[in-house]
Formats: structure tokens, C-alpha cells, sequence
């Protein structure tokens, strides 16, 4: 379609593009608040205005501890939250999706229903009547208020996925475990786990990477500001009288984008198989 | 296979089937129920029949405004996808595999940056009075910085404009699955009638992309009636109400005005426009895979 170079200054360029707002944040948080002012812009080693490679690094060396004091609440509250409800949601989908595919039960036709009609529910319709149940059970302002919620959701998901899993599984390797007596832990255990690790991956990653991502679900129901995560402390520095920092902010920007980044270039495979898998939810 | 029985399974699936109940069902229950209800938090809710209804559809302006607004949203967001279009086909017409992925990896990342991030940051550093547009704009002349998120002619505009160059994620890996899947000898016989390249493109290709190109369409409809957390965060709505989105009205109406049953009212329509375009594209895209 296009020769090699074009292929490649079309792809560079968009790709440069995408990620130009973070270079320039990365940059500035190696500034001071009145450096940003002056010049936007600026490449922190520039040497406008005593700026340079040092300065840079002195100016790091105090926005970022400062951001760090500011968002380490926050952040301590986020993986709490994520990690809570990625487990949560993992342990919980397995087991389900294990009685319904591997088990027999009375109503076992009928109780499925619900769970399969929940995947077509659209979830940020329904914020509304979910505060007002959150509000009615007395969880505003906690953790269960965030946990439960994003655990229902992934539960959803992931008893799908992982009833898909199931499915596919050779029944022959379980009979022939059955032969042996094994019974439904040890079956699970030993026999199913090394094919569910996989999709179980990809639906903790994704779970824990809606929930650190969500916004206006914590903005709404945790207004305390010691319950803030990440993406509603990052709104609250903006609106109180750390908004002024903007050292102090870019850093904050950097430090609640990398955790993440660092996890997504860690294990690529997984957050691709995670972002088609999620198509199928929506 | 023997299938097991055990004594917890039923109870088992009491209690997730309980969870489900409290966090979906019950929330989707109360959306059609609390339409009819006033109901502010610290008051008893009061039944009013009809009238939330007859409020939405007759007497509120802000809601055919809205739904303006929303349709200029789904044509836009449908546009954008014309980007990752293009960059699966290019990515996918590249020769080395590390090369592929490398691109594909920095395609994506920005998928895992927290929405609230960008749209500060695009805030501060894009639409700034000192940010890089009115930069841009001041090189080529331009003298006063103007204020694209306060400007009612800019502000939505401003909004959309945010993630460009609207290359990330899921529309990539889709058309690139799409594009795999296409079996060479499509290629080879094309290219035996002399049709190569773009014309290939778009006369070979795109055509048998029909079901991806209909994935993505029914996606990029049903998730721009869900979005309107950057408006909350960029503009609130504003200016006057030029960027209300119906989503961000539902927020509005329930937690800055405490009327919850007027907000479901908008919620319960919403969620009715996207259960019929969940249908009329499933019905669409089953045709495509009949072909």
C-alpha cells in the first residue's frame, strides 16, 4: 500500500503523537511550578533560565516526593481496592463457573439465567439506582461501597469467560481423573487449574484495571477524602489548593500512570487477550 | 463425564445469584420503579405517575438538546475509527513481527492510563490559556489565547478532541484480527487481476471486513451513550449547557439537582435507545455473517 519508509513515518507519527501529551507531562515534572509557568514547554535540560540537567533533577527531587506524600493515601487505597476486588473476583468466578459447568444441582437451568441476562446490563446506566442501593445498605464512604460493586461486575465477566474455558476443556482428562476418584477440589486443583491460569490472568488484569481507571463510581460514592483512589484524588488535587503546583501535579500524573505501565509492558500478552476478551462483554 | 454433586453448590450459587440480585437486578428494578417517584436523598419518595415522563419528553429543553448533541458525538466517535482502520492495515502489512508488536504496544499503552489523567492533563497542557493549542495558534499570528473548554463553539469539539490521534486499543486489534483472518488466497487473486494496494484496500479488503466494521460500529454507539465522565471533568456541562450529553444530564439531574427519579426517567431512555441498538445491530451484523 505504502513503501516501507511511509509505512513507518505513518505509524511512528501516530504512535508519537498518542503519547506526545506524556512526554510533555514526564517533562514538566522534572520543572519547577514557576519554570512550567514561564515556559510551558520547555525540555527540562534546556538551560532557559538556570534550568538544566541538574536543576532538572533537583526540581524531580521535589515535586515527586511531594506528589508522593500527596497521592500515597490514595494509591495505598487503589490497590487495596483493585487487589480486593481482582481476587475476589477470580476466586468467586472459578468456583461458579466450576458447579455449573462440572456439577449438577437442583434448578441448575434456571438459576443460570440471571447471570447470563446481567452481561447485557449496561453498567454506567445504572449508577444511579446502584448509589441508591449502596446508600441503602450504609456502604457510602467505605470500601465495601467500591469492592463489591466492581466484584459483581467482574463476576459477570468472568463467569462467562471462564464457563467458555470449561467448555472447551477435554472431558476425557476428567473422566479418566474421575477413574482415579478424584473428587471436585481435587479435580479443579489439579486437573482444571493449569488451563484456567490463563483466563483467570486475563480476568483478574481486567478487573483490576477497571476498577484503578474508574472515576466517577468512587468520585460519587466516597466523597470522604481519605477513601479517595487514584483517578478521584488526582480530581481533588486539581480542585483544591494543590491546583497552583503544577510540579507537584505532573508529577502526580506521572505516578499514577505508571504502576499500570509498568505492569502492561511486563505482560503485553495478557492485557491484549484481556482487551478482545472484553469486547464480547459489551 | 460424570458430572459432581456436593452439598455447597446450590448454596454456592444462592449466594453469588444474591449479589447479582443486589448489585444488578435490583439497580435495573429500581431505574423503572423510581421513574415514578419524586425522590430526593433525606425525603420520602412521593409517586407521581406519569410526570417524570411527561417533563422528559415535553417540557425539559435540555433534553432534545442533549440528544443533538449526542448524535453529533456518535458521528464523530464513528469517524475516528476510520484512524485505527488504517493503522491495523499498515501494521499488518509490515514485514517483521518484533516490529509489529513494538508499534502495537505503544498503540495500546495509552489504554491503561487512568481517562481522569488525560483529560486533566489535556486540560492543563492542550487547552490551556498558555497550553499548546493557543501556542500553536499564537506562532501563526493569532493574538489573544482563546478559551476552548469556556467557548460554547469550541467547548464540545475540545472535548471529543481528546486521545487524538484516536489510534488506541480495541478498534486496532480488531481490524487486525480481521485482517489475519482474510485467507491469502483473496490476496493472490487480486493481485493476479492486477489489483494491488489501496485499490486492493478498498475494493478487496474492506468489503470482507464487513463484520469487524460492524462490531466496531455497534461498540462506538452503544459506549458514546455511555460516556460522559470527561464532560464532567473537562467542562461540567458547560458553557450554559453546550456540552450536556444526556449521560452527563442523568448525573446532573440525580446529584447536583437530588431529583433520583427525574435521573431515572433519562437513565430508563438511555438505557431503551441502546437495548434497540443492541438489537438492530446484532440483527445487522447477523446478516453480515449469513453472507
Amino acid at each position: 500500500m505504502l513503501n516501507r519508509f511511509w509505512r513507518h513515518a505513518v505509524l511512528a507519527l501516530l504512535a508519537l503523537l498518542g503519547l506526545a501529551p506524556l512526554v510533555l507531562v514526564l517533562n514538566n515534572s522534572f520543572r519547577t511550578t514557576a519554570a512550567i509557568y514561564s515556559h510551558p514547554f520547555a525540555p527540562f535540560f534546556s538551560g532557559q533560565k538556570g534550568e538544566g540537567l541538574l536543576a532538572g533533577l533537583g526540581a524531580a527531587g521535589l515535586n515527586y516526593p511531594r506528589a508522593f506524600h500527596e497521592l500515597a493515601p490514595y494509591l495505598i487505597n487503589t490497590v487495596w481496592v483493585c487487589g480486593v476486588s481482582s481476587v475476589a473476583t477470580v476466586v468467586i468466578s472459578v468456583l461458579l463457573a466450576f458447579v455449573f459447568r462440572m456439577g449438577t444441582f437442583p434448578g441448575k437451568r434456571w438459576l443460570e439465567v440471571p447471570f447470563r441476562l446481567a452481561l447485557l446490563v449496561p453498567g454506567a446506566l445504572l449508577i444511579i439506582p446502584t448509589y441508591l442501593v449502596v446508600k441503602q445498605l450504609g456502604l457510602l464512604n467505605s470500601y465495601a461501597g467500591l469492592i463489591l460493586p466492581y466484584t459483581v461486575g467482574g463476576l459477570i465477566f468472568g463467569f462467562f469467560i471462564l464457563s467458555g474455558a470449561m467448555a472447551t476443556f477435554p472431558r476425557e482428562l476428567v473422566e479418566a481423573a474421575q477413574m482415579d476418584g478424584a473428587g471436585p477440589w481435587f479435580c479443579l486443583w489439579q486437573v482444571l487449574r493449569p488451563h484456567l491460569v490463563p483466563t483467570c490472568t486475563v480476568l483478574g488484569l481486567m478487573t483490576f484495571l477497571g476498577s484503578w481507571n474508574n472515576f466517577l463510581w468512587p468520585y460519587l460514592v466516597n466523597s470522604d477524602p481519605s477513601l479517595h483512589v487514584i483517578s478521584s484524588g488526582l480530581f481533588f488535587l486539581n480542585d483544591t489548593d494543590t491546583a497552583g503546583d503544577l510540579g507537584l501535579l505532573y508529577a502526580a500524573y506521572v505516578l499514577s500512570i505508571l504502576p499500570l505501565a509498568v505492569l502492561f509492558f511486563l505482560g503485553t500478552k495478557y492485557f491484549v487477550q484481556g482487551l478482545s476478551a472484553g469486547a464480547v462483554k459489551e | 463425564m460424570r458430572t459432581y454433586r456436593a452439598f455447597w453448590f446450590l448454596p454456592w450459587v444462592v449466594i453469588c445469584l444474591s449479589l447479582v440480585a443486589v448489585f444488578v437486578w435490583t439497580p435495573m428494578f429500581w431505574l423503572l420503579q423510581k421513574s415514578f417517584y419524586a425522590y430526593s436523598l433525606g425525603e420520602a419518595p412521593r409517586w407521581v405517575g406519569w410526570q417524570n415522563f411527561i417533563e422528559c419528553f415535553s417540557a425539559d429543553p435540555l433534553i432534545p438538546a442533549s440528544f443533538r448533541l449526542l448524535g453529533i458525538v456518535m458521528v464523530f466517535q464513528m469517524a475516528t475509527k476510520v484512524v485505527p482502520l488504517l493503522a491495523a492495515r499498515i501494521l499488518y502489512g509490515l514485514s517483521s513481527e518484533k516490529t509489529r508488536h513494538a508499534y502495537r504496544a505503544l498503540f495500546l499503552l495509552p489504554w491503561v492510563i487512568p481517562g481522569v489523567a488525560v483529560q486533566l492533563i489535556w486540560l492543563q497542557l492542550i487547552y490551556s490559556d498558555y497550553g499548546l493549542l493557543n501556542r500553536i495558534l499564537g506562532w501563526g499570528g493569532q493574538g489573544a489565547p482563546v478559551a476552548w473548554l469556556s467557548d460554547p463553539t469550541y467547548a464540545l469539539g475540545a472535548v471529543l478532541l481528546v486521545g487524538f490521534p484516536f489510534v488506541s486499543g480495541l478498534e486496532l486489534l480488531l481490524f487486525y484480527a480481521g485482517l489475519s483472518r482474510l485467507p491469502d488466497s483473496v490476496r493472490e487473486a487480486a493481485a493476479l487481476d492486477g489489483c494491488r494496494g489501496w485499490r486492493r484496500f478498498l475494493w478487496v479488503e474492506l468489503p470482507l471486513l464487513k463484520p469487524e466494521i460492524a462490531t466496531v460500529i455497534s461498540l462506538t454507539l452503544i459506549s458514546s451513550i455511555q460516556t460522559y465522565e470527561n464532560v464532567l471533568v473537562m467542562t461540567n456541562g458547560g458553557p450554559g449547557f453546550s456540552t450536556a450529553l444526556p449521560g452527563f444530564l442523568m448525573y446532573l439531574q440525580a446529584f447536583v439537582y437530588g431529583r433520583f427519579g427525574y435521573a431515572c426517567v433519562i437513565g430508563l431512555m438511555l438505557f431503551l435507545v441502546i437495548l434497540a441498538l443492541v438489537y438492530v445491530t446484532r440483527r445487522w451484523e447477523a446478516r453480515i455473517h449469513a453472507e
